[in-house]
């Protein structure tokens, strides 16, 4: 059987640019299996991996830096414990951000703040593909200036790790939802990296 | 023009500010979860069970020093002194490292308690084999069974479970290799 064939991931996104390759995705498997069997240097090699975009991610979820890294611990502790339940391996980058997800939310909860609500937005049947930006620096700060859904929502479409689906699964709301949310998610980012032009012009 | 996918992402990751001191200090604490350092109630609870192991050893002293003589004794109490003394010496190597490794914790609670387990359940044999008529024998003979019975079932089922993991690491490197090979060779 074909190795891309058999990987959701795959199969589902086939205009990403950036898709992790079949390699990629045996040896996540493989750092998880490492993982099971005891071995404490696969989970300290999946932290090396991921540490930057959840910590990226969360940082669009939580209140401050502190927060931030106060989650990305407790992201770290849950998934050392549930490792073990994982019952497909290969879906290890959509367990760690709805881990990392649900800690955020459990966090906002407490202190009553604004958390993600999932409404029933139409889908949009506009091409939600990657569609580069020029500039990541401005896209990030543009990014902060959006409502949280979107935020949320953008932050995980650039980080490519996760397919639409898999976003959909992390977000729990159906795909069509996610696609209205990235689709005027980029709009609002747009329109903000005009004005920004505009003013700067 | 723009940029690649892949070069936009880590562009954007870079783009966040982080602050050193506070990476420092999730850096020290993510440390200690993987090396598991002591806490102060860790510490303590090492100091603890130090104290009970030395406590046990005292007692299995005694006990082959005053009951040497009953059957079976003189293979229980050195094995039962030598698992006390392992375990308070492992102990106090934990305090001195401040910390343990999982695996080799696992490793070490397997061994000792697979000695203790398979010496009492030889002594209730040895016991049973020598006093036949007593009911206290027959009693510790049933417990002795089930014990088996339960350790046998954990065991197997563990090794069935590692050979599992193992057998699909295996296949995962041959398959990564392949997938590696695959992207090499011109089509």
């Amino acid at each position: 059987m074909n190795l891309s064939a058999r990987h959701g991931v795959l199969r589902s996104v086939p205009s990403r640019s950036l898709l992790p390759t079949d390699k990629q995705i045996l040896e996540t498997e493989l750092l998880v299996i490492q993982c099971r069997q005891g071995d404490r240097s696969a989970f300290e090699h999946i932290v090396q991996m991921w540490e930057q975009p959840l910590f990226y991610y969360l940082r669009r979820l939580a209140a401050s830096e502190a927060d931030t890294w106060d989650l990305l611990q407790e992201t770290w502790l849950k998934v050392f414990r549930s490792l073990q339940s994982l019952r497909d391996p290969r879906t290890l980058p959509a367990f760690l951000y709805t881990t990392a997800r649900h800690a955020a939310i459990s966090r906002l909860r407490r202190r009553g703040a604004e958390e993600p609500q999932n409404g029933t937005e139409e889908a949009s049947a506009t091409d939600w593909t990657f569609v580069a930006f020029d500039d990541a620096e401005q896209v990030h700060h543009a990014l902060d200036q959006l409502p949280l859904l979107q935020r949320e929502a953008l932050a995980l479409y650039f980080l490519q790790d996760l397919s639409i689906d898999e976003m959909a699964g992390v977000l729990g709301v159906p795909v069509g939802t996610v696609k209205s949310r990235l689709h005027y998610g980029k709009q609002a980012i747009r329109q903000i990296l005009t004005n920004g032009d505009d003013h700067a012009g | 023009m723009p940029d690649e996918p892949t070069e936009f992402r880590e562009r954007l990751i870079d783009a966040q500010q982080m602050t050193p001191a506070l990476r420092e200090e999730y850096r020290k604490e993510l440390d200690a979860l993987f090396n598991c350092r002591l806490t102060p109630r860790g510490r303590a609870l090492t100091v603890g069970g130090i104290i009970v192991a030395l406590a046990f050893t005292a007692l299995t002293v005694r006990g082959l020093v005053f009951h040497h003589d009953k059957p079976g004794m003189k293979l229980i109490f050195p094995i039962y002194l030598a698992c006390c003394l392992g375990t308070a010496a492992w102990l106090g190597w934990v305090l001195w490292q401040g910390g343990f490794a999982r695996r080799t914790s696992y490793a070490v609670i397997e061994g000792i308690g697979g000695i203790f387990t398979g010496t009492y359940i030889t002594v209730v044999f040895l016991r049973g084999m020598h006093t036949p008529s007593d009911p206290a024998n027959l009693m510790a003979a049933i417990w002795a069974v089930m014990l088996i019975v339960v350790g046998f079932a954990w065991g197997t089922g563990n090794r069935i479970a590692a050979a599992a993991l193992e057998t699909r690491a295996h296949l995962l490197r041959m398959e990564s290799r392949l997938a590696d090979l695959a992207v090499r060779l011109p089509r």
